[in-house]
This record gives structure tokens, sequence and C-alpha cells, in this order.
């Protein structure tokens, strides 16, 4: 093992990592710089050291580095609070369901939930997505970060006896039942008030956006009635409300 | 944040590589440099100081990644993962005087070493910088370089001559 502590008398040539990513970034003042290209011109080999600096390795390049990008300038916008989050899941799939929520919003009221005040629609339906953590469970805001290995359950809130179905929308526009669970590819009917749904889903490797859509149907529906419109979005039957919550998933 | 689209674009392009280059570089694998990459950005674009009153943006962002990816390793879980077969390679020119061998050591040192001097190794030992830039990336003073590295090297120097030895990590 004693080999292995080389890098405690490395003898560095030449600019260092810190230095060149300045120079890069015209960081440098003029002495600096000079030296730098000095230091490039003395071995024409060494402006490969230039050039890789100034693109992402080939694991981010294109469309990869992209979603990143994409990723970070949606977490820094001003965030809304969590009342606006919510109001946005309600109405983001558009359609008639959407068109509902909207028009139920004057009679917003809230009600205490277990990790602050979650907003429930009156006329409407609420969905809940609740991920586990090591010391219970949090309520998942749409748009927040979710991990391949996030163990999720959901709740539904509904003013009457609904038939229900939970859909998950992956960005390249692949739709699967997230609920039920037990493989029928169908609504089932739930009792009206908050009910917590049976079961728990862990997400997947695949990471990007991905939609989990709360369906609320007036009587039972495969899941083959609904259709993607577009990102997060759902063509919904008549007689249908659908709520999406947004996950944005990144690598573990 | 302080920046539109654009000029987080520009801020992006000109500094996103080398944030995640050096993510890279200390953590091994990909995956998780790209992931450090996406948290560095959010916590520099999402910190009170704005990005116009620095000297050197690369100089900060080096801090933040050096920061952030030191406490990653030090996570139990991704630091028994460190020398199993996640280790990638890495770029050639990056750390062309240490082996392989060396590199796994130093990863593992860091994983246990005391947050500061792992962090004033990783500046030293795996990019190369001299001590005074250490100590501008770091916001100490070239002597607190230099007592940094000899703790971190007296516990590495323990460390990988009695692999047994407990951890002598200090929060």
């Amino acid at each position: 093992m004693t080999d292995s502590l080389g890098f405690l008398s490395r003898k560095t040539e030449g600019p260092s990592e810190l230095t060149l990513d300045r120079y890069v970034a015209g960081e440098l003042g003029d002495s600096a710089r000079a030296e730098v290209d000095r230091w490039l011109a003395a071995d024409p080999t060494r402006a490969a050291r230039i050039a890789e600096r100034r693109a992402f390795p080939s694991p981010l390049s294109g469309a990869r580095g992209e979603q990143l990008f994409a990723r970070i300038a949606t977490a820094v916008e001003p965030r809304p609070s969590r009342f606006m989050s919510w109001l946005r899941a309600l109405t983001s799939p558009g359609g008639v369901g959407g068109l509902v929520v909207v028009i139920a919003l004057a009679l917003v009221v809230t009600r205490p939930w277990e990790s602050g005040e979650v907003l429930r629609v009156k006329g409407g339906f609420g969905f809940l997505v609740h991920r586990k953590t090591a010391t219970g469970s949090e309520v998942f805001v749409s748009g927040d970060i979710a991990r391949p290995g996030d163990v999720l359950r959901f709740e539904v809130d509904l003013p009457e006896p609904r038939h229900v179905l939970v859909l998950s929308h992956e960005q390249q526009g692949t739709l699967s039942v997230a609920w039920p669970l037990d493989g029928s590819e169908s609504s089932r009917r739930v009792e009206a008030g908050p009910r917590a749904l049976d079961g728990a889903v862990e997400l997947d490797e695949a990471v990007g956006d991905e939609w989990l859509h709360a369906l609320s149907c007036a009587g039972p529906m495969p899941a083959s009635a609904f259709t993607v419109a577009g990102p997060g979005r759902l063509t919904v039957p008549d007689g249908c409300r659908s709520i999406a919550v947004h996950l944005r998933k990144v690598a573990p | 944040m302080g920046l539109d689209r654009r000029q987080l674009r520009v801020l992006w392009d000109t500094h996103g590589p080398m944030v995640h280059r050096r993510a890279r570089r200390i953590l091994g694998n990909d995956a998780d440099a790209e992931d450090a990459t996406q948290e560095v950005f959010i916590r520099a674009l999402s910190s009170a100081d704005g990005f116009a009153e620095r000297a050197s943006v690369s100089t900060w962002l080096y801090r933040i990644t050096t920061h952030l990816c030191i406490n990653r390793i030090r996570d139990a879980r991704r630091r028994r993962e460190l020398w199993e077969e996640r280790v990638e390679p890495v770029e050639p020119h990056a750390t062309e005087a240490l082996s392989h061998a060396e590199i796994i050591a130093l990863r593992r040192v860091l994983a246990e070493a005391e947050p500061q001097c792992a962090q004033a190794a990783v500046c030293v030992y795996l990019d190369g910088m001299s001590h005074e830039e250490a100590a501008e990336v770091l916001e100490v003073s070239r002597r607190t370089v230099g007592n940094l590295l000899e703790r971190f090297a007296t516990f590495a120097r323990k460390r990988l001559s009695d692999p047994d030895s407990k951890e002598a990590s200090h929060d």
C-alpha cells in the first residue's frame, strides 16, 4: 500500500488545472495569460488540453448536456409558493379536467397536513404524492427532483366516489399504469374523502422528466382511453378529470 | 438568481464543462459528476452573492465543487462504492502524474480525512495547484494550506499503511 502514497510527493509541471480553466474563461491577467501562452507554444500537443476544456466530455455532450442545463435553469427560476405549485399542478393537464379545476379555484380552502398545509379544491379532487424518507414520508411538490429508487405512495381526495387511475408519463411519451398495482390496466373505484391508495411504487433507473397523472372518472375507464397530447399533457375522455405532478428525475 | 436565461446559458457554456470535469476528477465517475454539477450550479445561482462581484468565477465554482464533492465522498454509502467497481479512469491529462492505484488510494483517504484537509489535498495533489492557488480557492492563508496538507499526509500514511486503523475524521 506504500506505493499508493505517491500522490503525496507529486510534482506538477506547467500550469495547474485551475490556471488552465481560468485561462479558458478569460479570467487571467495579462502576465499570467502570457505565461500560459508560452507554455502552450512550447509544445503543440498541449493545445489539446485547452480544447478539451471548452466542451463537455462525451457523456454530457449534446442532448444530455442540454437536459442538465434545462434542469438547472428550471431549478433556479424564481420558485412559486407551495400554493402556486399546487395550483399549477392542478391546472397543467389542460382540457376539460383542468378547466373544471380552474373554475373551482374560487372555493379553495386549506386544511392542515402532515408537512405543512396542502390545498384542497372544493368541487374538484386532490392528488398527493408521498415520498418515503428515512424517518417517514414527505409530500412531493410538483417540479421537485426525484431519484431512481425513490418509493412513492399516492393519495387522492375525492368529493364523491370516483374511478381512479394513476398513469406514469415519461418524457419519451410512454404511458404506463402506476396505480392500481394489480395489473388490471384499468381504473378502480375509490370512496369519497382523502384516501391513501394501496401499495407503493419505486422509481426506475430512467432519468429525465416524468409526470404522474391522477385520473378521476365517473365510471370504469381503461388506461388505453388516455393518450399523450404533449409533454406533461394527456388527452382525457369525457367524464374524467386529471391532475399531474411533475417529477424531474436525476441520477442517484 | 439575478441572471436571465441567456446569461445563464453563457455561464453554463463557459463553466459547465469545468465543473463537471472537476467533479468527475474527485468523484471518479460520470453519473456522480453529473449530479454534482447540477447541484453546484443550483447552489451557486441560489447564493445571495452574485456572479458579477466575483473576480474569478472559476475559483468560486472550484470552491463550491470541492466542498460539495468532498461531502459526497464522505457519505458512507458512496465511500464503499468509491473503491469498488464504480471507479472509472480519469481523463489522461488531469492526473497524469498519478497511477490508478494512487488515485484510488487518494480518494479513499479523502473520504475519511478531515474535510478541510481533504479539500486542500484535492487542490494540491489532484489538481496540481500551488499552495498559493489552493489558498485562494479555500479562502485561507498559504500557511494554513501547508498545515492542512501536513495533517492530511500524516493521516494518509497512517491510514494506508494500516488499513484497519479507525477513521480519524473530525467534522
